[in-house]
Protein backbone atom coordinates (compact mmCIF):
# COMPACT_ATOMS: atom_id res chain seq x y z
CA UNK A 1 0.00 0.00 0.00
CA UNK A 2 1.94 3.11 -0.89
CA UNK A 3 -0.93 6.09 -0.08
CA UNK A 4 0.89 9.55 -1.09
CA UNK A 5 0.39 12.87 1.25
CA UNK A 6 0.84 15.90 -0.30
CA UNK A 7 0.13 19.37 1.43
CA UNK A 8 -0.80 22.31 0.08
CA UNK A 9 0.97 25.53 0.67
CA UNK A 10 -0.59 28.99 1.20
CA UNK A 11 1.59 31.05 -1.84
CA UNK A 12 0.17 32.98 -4.44
CA UNK A 13 1.85 31.16 -6.99
CA UNK A 14 -0.05 28.25 -8.03
CA UNK A 15 1.94 26.16 -9.80
CA UNK A 16 4.48 25.70 -7.10
CA UNK A 17 1.99 25.22 -3.97
CA UNK A 18 2.15 21.60 -3.63
CA UNK A 19 4.34 19.55 -1.21
CA UNK A 20 5.03 15.49 -1.02
CA UNK A 21 5.14 14.93 2.43
CA UNK A 22 5.76 11.40 2.39
CA UNK A 23 4.60 8.11 1.52
CA UNK A 24 3.24 5.56 3.98
CA UNK A 25 2.20 1.95 4.06
CA UNK A 26 -0.34 2.61 6.84
CA UNK A 27 -3.88 4.29 6.40
CA UNK A 28 -3.74 8.27 6.79
CA UNK A 29 -7.36 8.98 7.33
CA UNK A 30 -10.06 6.35 8.47
CA UNK A 31 -12.62 5.84 5.33
CA UNK A 32 -16.08 6.02 6.39
CA UNK A 33 -19.00 4.54 4.49
CA UNK A 34 -19.52 7.43 2.66
CA UNK A 35 -20.39 5.10 -0.41
CA UNK A 36 -24.00 4.02 0.74
CA UNK A 37 -24.90 6.84 2.59
CA UNK A 38 -25.08 10.08 0.42
CA UNK A 39 -27.47 12.65 -0.49
CA UNK A 40 -27.10 15.41 -3.67
CA UNK A 41 -25.97 18.62 -1.74
CA UNK A 42 -28.66 20.94 -1.64
CA UNK A 43 -28.79 24.22 0.75
CA UNK A 44 -32.18 22.69 1.96
CA UNK A 45 -30.49 19.54 3.02
CA UNK A 46 -29.13 18.41 6.26
CA UNK A 47 -27.24 15.51 6.52
CA UNK A 48 -28.16 12.67 9.57
CA UNK A 49 -24.69 11.63 11.92
CA UNK A 50 -23.18 9.38 9.56
CA UNK A 51 -24.35 10.71 6.19
CA UNK A 52 -22.47 12.44 3.36
CA UNK A 53 -23.39 15.14 0.93
CA UNK A 54 -22.08 14.09 -2.50
CA UNK A 55 -21.63 16.45 -5.53
CA UNK A 56 -21.23 14.37 -8.54
CA UNK A 57 -19.94 15.13 -11.85
CA UNK A 58 -17.42 17.36 -9.98
CA UNK A 59 -14.49 17.59 -12.41
CA UNK A 60 -16.79 19.75 -14.82
CA UNK A 61 -17.50 22.04 -11.92
CA UNK A 62 -15.71 25.61 -11.85
CA UNK A 63 -14.23 24.88 -8.13
CA UNK A 64 -12.78 21.94 -9.05
CA UNK A 65 -9.05 21.75 -8.42
CA UNK A 66 -6.90 21.80 -11.40
CA UNK A 67 -4.83 18.48 -9.68
CA UNK A 68 -7.72 16.62 -9.44
CA UNK A 69 -8.15 16.81 -13.60
CA UNK A 70 -4.29 15.62 -14.16
CA UNK A 71 -2.60 12.32 -13.46
CA UNK A 72 -0.87 12.31 -9.84
CA UNK A 73 2.84 11.71 -9.97
CA UNK A 74 4.85 12.15 -6.60
CA UNK A 75 8.07 12.90 -8.33
CA UNK A 76 6.38 16.01 -9.82
CA UNK A 77 6.02 17.59 -6.28
CA UNK A 78 8.82 18.77 -4.11
CA UNK A 79 9.63 18.04 -1.11
CA UNK A 80 7.88 19.42 2.04
CA UNK A 81 10.41 20.95 4.11
CA UNK A 82 10.23 21.76 7.53
CA UNK A 83 10.15 26.00 6.91
CA UNK A 84 6.67 25.06 4.72
CA UNK A 85 5.18 23.93 8.42
CA UNK A 86 2.71 26.74 9.08
CA UNK A 87 1.95 27.37 5.85
CA UNK A 88 -0.31 24.37 5.02
CA UNK A 89 -3.66 25.37 3.75
CA UNK A 90 -5.00 22.01 3.80
CA UNK A 91 -3.58 18.67 3.01
CA UNK A 92 -4.69 15.56 0.96
CA UNK A 93 -3.76 11.40 0.26
CA UNK A 94 -3.77 10.08 -2.70
CA UNK A 95 -4.36 6.32 -2.95
CA UNK A 96 -5.50 4.53 -6.25
CA UNK A 97 -8.02 6.80 -7.47
CA UNK A 98 -9.30 8.00 -4.04
CA UNK A 99 -8.46 11.44 -2.78
CA UNK A 100 -8.69 12.31 1.03
CA UNK A 101 -9.19 16.16 1.57
CA UNK A 102 -8.57 17.50 4.96
CA UNK A 103 -8.39 21.56 6.11
CA UNK A 104 -5.55 21.90 7.85
CA UNK A 105 -5.72 25.60 10.55
CA UNK A 106 -2.64 27.16 11.55
CA UNK A 107 -3.15 25.51 14.77
CA UNK A 108 -2.34 22.25 13.84
CA UNK A 109 1.18 23.22 12.55
CA UNK A 110 3.02 23.19 16.05
CA UNK A 111 6.46 24.36 16.30
CA UNK A 112 6.96 24.23 20.14
CA UNK A 113 8.49 22.83 22.40
CA UNK A 114 7.12 18.98 23.43
CA UNK A 115 7.80 15.97 25.90
CA UNK A 116 6.78 12.75 24.72
CA UNK A 117 5.98 9.62 26.77
CA UNK A 118 6.50 6.19 26.04
CA UNK A 119 6.51 4.80 22.97
CA UNK A 120 6.30 6.79 19.44
CA UNK A 121 4.74 5.26 16.63
CA UNK A 122 5.65 7.46 13.84
CA UNK A 123 3.55 7.09 10.64
CA UNK A 124 6.87 7.02 8.50
CA UNK A 125 9.25 5.00 9.99
CA UNK A 126 7.42 1.67 12.37
CA UNK A 127 10.43 0.91 14.27
CA UNK A 128 11.56 4.38 15.77
CA UNK A 129 10.50 3.54 19.21
CA UNK A 130 11.37 5.65 22.13
CA UNK A 131 11.59 3.91 25.78
CA UNK A 132 12.68 7.35 27.70
CA UNK A 133 10.25 10.71 28.04
CA UNK A 134 11.83 12.83 25.81
CA UNK A 135 11.74 16.86 25.45
CA UNK A 136 12.74 18.03 22.23
CA UNK A 137 11.84 21.30 19.93
CA UNK A 138 9.16 19.66 17.35
CA UNK A 139 7.36 20.22 14.44
CA UNK A 140 4.07 18.64 14.81
CA UNK A 141 1.53 18.88 12.00
CA UNK A 142 -1.97 16.87 13.52
CA UNK A 143 -4.51 15.52 11.59
CA UNK A 144 -7.95 13.83 12.26
CA UNK A 145 -9.09 10.79 11.42
CA UNK A 146 -11.39 11.89 9.35
CA UNK A 147 -11.48 13.36 6.02
CA UNK A 148 -13.29 16.63 5.05
CA UNK A 149 -13.61 15.75 1.87
CA UNK A 150 -12.83 12.75 -0.13
CA UNK A 151 -13.01 12.45 -4.09
CA UNK A 152 -13.70 9.42 -6.68
CA UNK A 153 -12.02 9.95 -9.50
CA UNK A 154 -13.35 6.70 -11.20
CA UNK A 155 -17.17 7.83 -10.74
CA UNK A 156 -16.16 11.68 -10.17
CA UNK A 157 -17.70 12.90 -7.25
CA UNK A 158 -16.87 14.55 -3.97
CA UNK A 159 -18.01 13.46 -1.07
CA UNK A 160 -17.66 15.98 2.30
CA UNK A 161 -20.34 16.23 5.66
CA UNK A 162 -19.72 20.46 6.22
CA UNK A 163 -19.39 22.98 2.98
CA UNK A 164 -17.83 25.19 5.38
CA UNK A 165 -15.30 23.00 6.18
CA UNK A 166 -13.77 22.70 2.29
CA UNK A 167 -14.59 26.19 1.08
CA UNK A 168 -11.18 27.16 1.67
CA UNK A 169 -9.79 23.88 -0.34
CA UNK A 170 -12.16 24.32 -3.39
CA UNK A 171 -12.05 28.13 -3.65
CA UNK A 172 -15.45 29.27 -4.61
CA UNK A 173 -17.49 26.29 -3.96
CA UNK A 174 -19.26 28.68 -1.61
CA UNK A 175 -21.55 29.53 -4.89
CA UNK A 176 -23.63 26.36 -3.92
CA UNK A 177 -25.10 28.29 -0.72
CA UNK A 178 -24.95 31.44 -2.17
CA UNK A 179 -26.35 34.65 -0.31
CA UNK A 180 -28.30 37.32 -1.33
CA UNK A 181 -26.64 40.67 -2.25
CA UNK A 182 -26.94 43.64 -0.50
CA UNK A 183 -29.41 44.56 -3.36
CA UNK A 184 -31.46 41.44 -3.81
CA UNK A 185 -31.84 41.84 0.27
CA UNK A 186 -33.52 45.68 -0.22
CA UNK A 187 -35.31 44.20 -3.46
CA UNK A 188 -36.95 41.05 -1.13
CA UNK A 189 -37.75 43.78 2.12
CA UNK A 190 -39.04 46.22 -0.11
CA UNK A 191 -42.06 43.65 -1.41
CA UNK A 192 -45.23 44.67 -0.85
CA UNK A 193 -46.32 42.32 1.28
CA UNK A 194 -43.57 43.27 3.94
CA UNK A 195 -43.20 46.50 5.90
CA UNK A 196 -40.43 46.92 8.44
CA UNK A 197 -40.80 47.94 11.62
CA UNK A 198 -38.58 50.89 12.64
CA UNK A 199 -34.77 50.01 13.61
CA UNK A 200 -34.39 47.02 11.12
CA UNK A 201 -33.62 47.09 8.04
CA UNK A 202 -31.47 45.12 5.46
CA UNK A 203 -28.32 46.08 7.98
CA UNK A 204 -29.86 44.18 10.03
CA UNK A 205 -30.31 40.51 8.22
CA UNK A 206 -27.90 38.17 9.22
CA UNK A 207 -25.74 35.87 6.52
CA UNK A 208 -28.59 32.49 7.44
CA UNK A 209 -31.39 34.75 6.32
CA UNK A 210 -29.57 36.07 3.39
CA UNK A 211 -28.68 32.50 1.86
CA UNK A 212 -32.80 32.08 2.78
CA UNK A 213 -33.50 35.44 0.99
CA UNK A 214 -32.08 34.26 -1.89
CA UNK A 215 -33.95 31.24 -2.44
CA UNK A 216 -37.00 33.25 -1.53
CA UNK A 217 -36.45 35.52 -4.28
CA UNK A 218 -36.44 32.69 -6.84
CA UNK A 219 -39.17 30.74 -5.70
CA UNK A 220 -41.06 34.45 -5.52
CA UNK A 221 -40.41 35.20 -9.26
CA UNK A 222 -42.27 31.89 -10.43
CA UNK A 223 -45.38 32.90 -8.37
CA UNK A 224 -48.71 35.20 -9.86
CA UNK A 225 -50.10 37.69 -7.64
CA UNK A 226 -52.63 35.34 -6.66
CA UNK A 227 -50.40 32.67 -5.54
CA UNK A 228 -49.06 35.24 -3.60
CA UNK A 229 -52.25 36.12 -1.65
CA UNK A 230 -52.40 32.41 -1.19
CA UNK A 231 -49.14 32.11 0.21
CA UNK A 232 -49.06 34.82 2.79
CA UNK A 233 -52.84 33.68 4.17
CA UNK A 234 -50.73 30.27 4.28
CA UNK A 235 -48.11 31.99 6.84
CA UNK A 236 -51.00 33.61 8.74
CA UNK A 237 -52.10 30.36 9.37
CA UNK A 238 -49.14 29.01 10.44
CA UNK A 239 -46.97 31.91 11.83
CA UNK A 240 -49.85 33.33 13.88
CA UNK A 241 -46.44 35.61 15.85
CA UNK A 242 -45.60 37.53 13.01
CA UNK A 243 -48.12 40.86 13.16
CA UNK A 244 -49.90 41.12 10.50
CA UNK A 245 -51.34 44.45 9.06
CA UNK A 246 -53.58 45.50 5.92
CA UNK A 247 -51.90 42.76 4.11
CA UNK A 248 -48.37 43.03 5.45
CA UNK A 249 -46.39 41.24 7.44
CA UNK A 250 -45.07 43.37 10.27
CA UNK A 251 -40.55 42.45 10.45
CA UNK A 252 -39.59 43.18 13.48
CA UNK A 253 -36.81 40.56 13.95
CA UNK A 254 -34.55 38.13 12.12
CA UNK A 255 -36.62 34.82 13.85
CA UNK A 256 -39.03 37.29 12.40
CA UNK A 257 -37.83 37.31 9.15
CA UNK A 258 -36.70 33.49 9.33
CA UNK A 259 -40.09 32.25 9.87
CA UNK A 260 -41.45 34.15 6.63
CA UNK A 261 -38.73 32.71 4.76
CA UNK A 262 -39.61 29.71 6.05
CA UNK A 263 -43.29 30.18 5.17
CA UNK A 264 -42.58 30.90 1.29
CA UNK A 265 -40.49 28.12 1.02
CA UNK A 266 -43.72 26.33 2.02
CA UNK A 267 -41.78 24.30 4.53
CA UNK A 268 -44.77 24.25 7.53
CA UNK A 269 -47.21 21.29 6.90
CA UNK A 270 -49.94 19.63 8.86
CA UNK A 271 -49.52 15.72 8.84
CA UNK A 272 -52.24 13.61 7.40
CA UNK A 273 -52.97 11.30 10.20
CA UNK A 274 -52.20 12.72 13.27
CA UNK A 275 -52.77 16.20 11.79
CA UNK A 276 -49.87 17.22 13.80
CA UNK A 277 -48.75 20.67 12.70
CA UNK A 278 -44.70 21.08 11.62
CA UNK A 279 -41.99 22.92 10.50
CA UNK A 280 -39.54 20.86 8.17
CA UNK A 281 -36.08 21.93 9.24
CA UNK A 282 -34.63 20.31 6.08
CA UNK A 283 -36.29 18.32 2.95
CA UNK A 284 -35.13 16.47 0.23
CA UNK A 285 -37.66 16.92 -2.72
CA UNK A 286 -39.65 13.80 -4.00
CA UNK B 1 14.37 10.29 14.88
CA UNK B 2 13.52 13.25 12.89
CA UNK B 3 16.61 15.26 13.69
CA UNK B 4 18.67 12.00 13.05
CA UNK B 5 17.01 11.81 9.54
CA UNK B 6 17.46 15.66 8.45
CA UNK B 7 20.86 15.06 9.84
CA UNK B 8 21.59 11.77 8.02
CA UNK B 9 20.19 13.49 4.92
CA UNK B 10 22.86 16.22 4.94
CA UNK B 11 25.73 13.63 6.20
CA UNK B 12 24.61 12.27 2.60
CA UNK B 13 24.79 14.91 0.81
CA UNK B 14 28.36 15.31 1.77
CA UNK B 15 29.04 11.41 1.11
CA UNK B 16 27.97 11.51 -1.87
CA UNK B 17 30.52 14.58 -3.14
CA UNK B 18 33.04 12.81 -1.16
CA UNK B 19 33.03 9.93 -2.94
CA UNK B 20 33.07 11.60 -6.30
CA UNK B 21 36.20 14.00 -5.35
CA UNK B 22 38.09 11.01 -3.83
CA UNK B 23 38.53 9.71 -7.41
CA UNK B 24 40.80 12.76 -8.07
CA UNK B 25 43.41 10.47 -5.98
CA UNK B 26 44.40 7.13 -7.78
CA UNK B 27 44.23 8.93 -11.01
CA UNK B 28 47.25 11.54 -9.36
CA UNK B 29 48.81 9.07 -7.19
CA UNK B 30 49.16 7.02 -11.06
CA UNK B 31 50.11 10.37 -12.74
CA UNK B 32 52.92 10.99 -9.80
CA UNK B 33 54.50 7.47 -9.86
CA UNK B 34 54.57 6.95 -13.65
CA UNK B 35 57.22 4.87 -14.55
CA UNK B 36 57.45 1.38 -16.35
CA UNK B 37 58.89 -0.58 -13.60
CA UNK B 38 56.12 -0.28 -10.53
CA UNK B 39 57.67 -1.25 -7.35
CA UNK B 40 54.93 -3.41 -5.06
CA UNK B 41 54.11 -0.68 -2.48
CA UNK B 42 53.32 1.80 -5.35
CA UNK B 43 51.20 -0.86 -6.87
CA UNK B 44 49.17 -1.43 -3.43
CA UNK B 45 49.07 1.97 -3.18
CA UNK B 46 47.25 2.68 -6.11
CA UNK B 47 44.86 -0.63 -5.37
CA UNK B 48 44.40 0.72 -1.79
CA UNK B 49 42.84 4.13 -3.10
CA UNK B 50 41.08 2.58 -6.18
CA UNK B 51 39.73 0.58 -2.91
CA UNK B 52 38.81 3.66 -1.04
CA UNK B 53 37.16 4.92 -3.99
CA UNK B 54 34.89 1.82 -4.46
CA UNK B 55 34.36 1.75 -0.69
CA UNK B 56 32.86 4.99 -0.51
CA UNK B 57 31.13 4.58 -3.57
CA UNK B 58 29.70 1.63 -2.70
CA UNK B 59 28.19 2.80 0.72
CA UNK B 60 26.58 6.25 -0.97
CA UNK B 61 24.83 4.05 -2.82
CA UNK B 62 24.09 1.76 -0.40
CA UNK B 63 22.57 4.55 1.33
CA UNK B 64 20.28 6.07 -1.39
CA UNK B 65 17.87 2.96 -0.50
CA UNK B 66 16.85 4.73 2.47
CA UNK B 67 15.78 7.81 0.80
CA UNK B 68 12.35 9.04 0.55
CA UNK B 69 9.62 6.67 -1.00
CA UNK B 70 7.85 7.88 -4.19
CA UNK B 71 5.09 5.96 -5.99
CA UNK B 72 5.92 3.91 -8.99
CA UNK B 73 6.04 5.32 -12.25
CA UNK B 74 4.39 3.30 -14.89
CA UNK B 75 3.99 5.85 -18.13
CA UNK B 76 5.54 8.98 -19.06
CA UNK B 77 5.77 11.24 -22.09
CA UNK B 78 9.27 11.31 -22.94
CA UNK B 79 12.79 9.16 -22.09
CA UNK B 80 16.42 10.74 -23.00
CA UNK B 81 19.59 8.80 -22.34
CA UNK B 82 21.40 11.70 -20.57
CA UNK B 83 24.62 9.31 -19.88
CA UNK B 84 26.33 11.33 -22.33
CA UNK B 85 25.93 14.24 -21.05
CA UNK B 86 27.86 13.78 -18.07
CA UNK B 87 31.01 12.46 -19.96
CA UNK B 88 32.64 16.15 -19.90
CA UNK B 89 32.48 15.97 -16.47
CA UNK B 90 34.10 12.65 -15.39
CA UNK B 91 36.94 13.86 -18.17
CA UNK B 92 37.53 17.05 -16.55
CA UNK B 93 38.17 15.32 -13.60
CA UNK B 94 41.15 13.14 -15.29
CA UNK B 95 42.44 16.48 -16.72
CA UNK B 96 42.07 18.11 -13.51
CA UNK B 97 44.34 15.43 -11.71
CA UNK B 98 46.83 15.11 -14.16
CA UNK B 99 47.39 19.11 -14.04
CA UNK B 100 47.92 19.52 -10.29
CA UNK B 101 51.70 19.72 -9.27
CA UNK B 102 51.78 18.75 -5.67
CA UNK B 103 49.56 16.68 -3.13
CA UNK B 104 48.72 20.21 -1.56
CA UNK B 105 47.92 21.45 -4.83
CA UNK B 106 45.61 18.36 -5.11
CA UNK B 107 43.85 18.73 -1.69
CA UNK B 108 42.79 22.66 -3.03
CA UNK B 109 41.37 21.28 -6.28
CA UNK B 110 39.72 18.78 -4.22
CA UNK B 111 38.57 20.57 -1.79
CA UNK B 112 36.92 23.35 -3.98
CA UNK B 113 35.66 20.74 -6.59
CA UNK B 114 33.77 19.05 -3.10
CA UNK B 115 32.21 22.60 -2.49
CA UNK B 116 31.18 23.08 -5.81
CA UNK B 117 29.46 20.01 -5.59
CA UNK B 118 28.02 20.13 -2.21
CA UNK B 119 26.22 23.89 -3.02
CA UNK B 120 25.20 23.08 -6.82
CA UNK B 121 23.90 20.03 -5.30
CA UNK B 122 25.20 17.86 -8.21
CA UNK B 123 26.63 14.58 -6.21
CA UNK B 124 24.27 12.10 -7.45
CA UNK B 125 25.81 10.44 -9.96
CA UNK B 126 29.30 9.26 -8.97
CA UNK B 127 31.76 7.25 -11.62
CA UNK B 128 31.14 3.83 -9.89
CA UNK B 129 27.36 3.95 -10.25
CA UNK B 130 27.94 3.35 -14.47
CA UNK B 131 30.42 0.64 -13.24
CA UNK B 132 27.74 -1.09 -11.47
CA UNK B 133 25.51 -0.69 -14.86
CA UNK B 134 23.33 2.00 -13.63
CA UNK B 135 22.15 4.42 -15.80
CA UNK B 136 20.98 8.37 -16.10
CA UNK B 137 18.02 9.27 -17.90
CA UNK B 138 15.54 12.22 -18.33
CA UNK B 139 12.21 11.16 -17.89
CA UNK B 140 9.25 14.43 -18.70
CA UNK B 141 6.31 12.95 -16.63
CA UNK B 142 2.61 13.04 -18.15
CA UNK B 143 2.26 16.49 -16.31
CA UNK B 144 5.50 17.77 -18.28
CA UNK B 145 7.91 17.73 -15.15
CA UNK B 146 11.44 16.62 -16.47
CA UNK B 147 13.17 14.67 -14.36
CA UNK B 148 16.69 12.68 -14.02
CA UNK B 149 16.09 9.03 -13.03
CA UNK B 150 19.13 7.22 -12.28
CA UNK B 151 18.17 3.30 -13.02
CA UNK B 152 19.55 -0.12 -13.79
CA UNK B 153 16.52 -0.99 -15.94
CA UNK B 154 16.75 -0.06 -20.02
CA UNK B 155 14.58 2.66 -20.78
CA UNK B 156 12.99 2.56 -24.49
CA UNK B 157 9.29 2.62 -24.40
CA UNK B 158 8.05 5.67 -22.61
CA UNK B 159 4.51 3.97 -22.51
CA UNK B 160 5.47 1.20 -20.86
CA UNK B 161 8.31 1.63 -18.14
CA UNK B 162 8.43 0.13 -14.73
CA UNK B 163 10.13 2.02 -12.29
CA UNK B 164 8.50 0.74 -8.79
CA UNK B 165 11.27 1.74 -6.06
CA UNK B 166 11.76 5.30 -6.84
CA UNK B 167 13.59 7.35 -4.51
CA UNK B 168 14.24 11.26 -3.98
CA UNK B 169 17.88 12.33 -3.92
CA UNK B 170 16.71 15.68 -4.65
CA UNK B 171 13.56 17.46 -5.95
CA UNK B 172 14.56 16.79 -9.57
CA UNK B 173 16.61 13.71 -9.25
CA UNK B 174 15.75 10.10 -8.72
CA UNK B 175 17.01 7.13 -7.93
CA UNK B 176 15.78 3.73 -8.96
CA UNK B 177 16.84 1.27 -5.90
CA UNK B 178 15.15 -1.63 -4.37
CA UNK B 179 16.32 -1.34 -0.29
CA UNK B 180 18.50 -4.30 0.58
CA UNK B 181 17.73 -5.00 4.07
Amino acid sequence: MNILLVASLDTKDDSDKYRKILISDEEIFNLPNYYTDNIEYTSETLVDENEWYKLSSFSERPYCLNILRSPILSIDFTAFKQQDLGKIEYIFSVFGDIFCFQRITPAKQIKQKMIVFGDILEIENKQSFKPFSKLFNSHVLTIKNLPDAIYHKSNDTLYFRNLNDITKIFVGIDVLFREATETEVINFLGKNFIRLSAGFSSNNVKVQNRRRISAALEILSGLSAMEIKYLSNYIRNYCPNIPFDNGQFIISSESNLKELLYGIEERYYTTTIGEERRLANSYIKR
Amino acid sequence: MKVCRIMANKLFRVLKAFSIVIWLFPIFIIKQSWSFHYSVSTILLILGSFFICILFGTISLILTSYLGKEMPIYEVKSIENADTVFLPIYFSFIVLAFSVGTMSQLFIAGFLVFCVLVFARWQFFNPLYLIFGYHCYYVVTNNGVKHIVICKKELKTPKNIQLEHLRRINNTTFIEKERLI
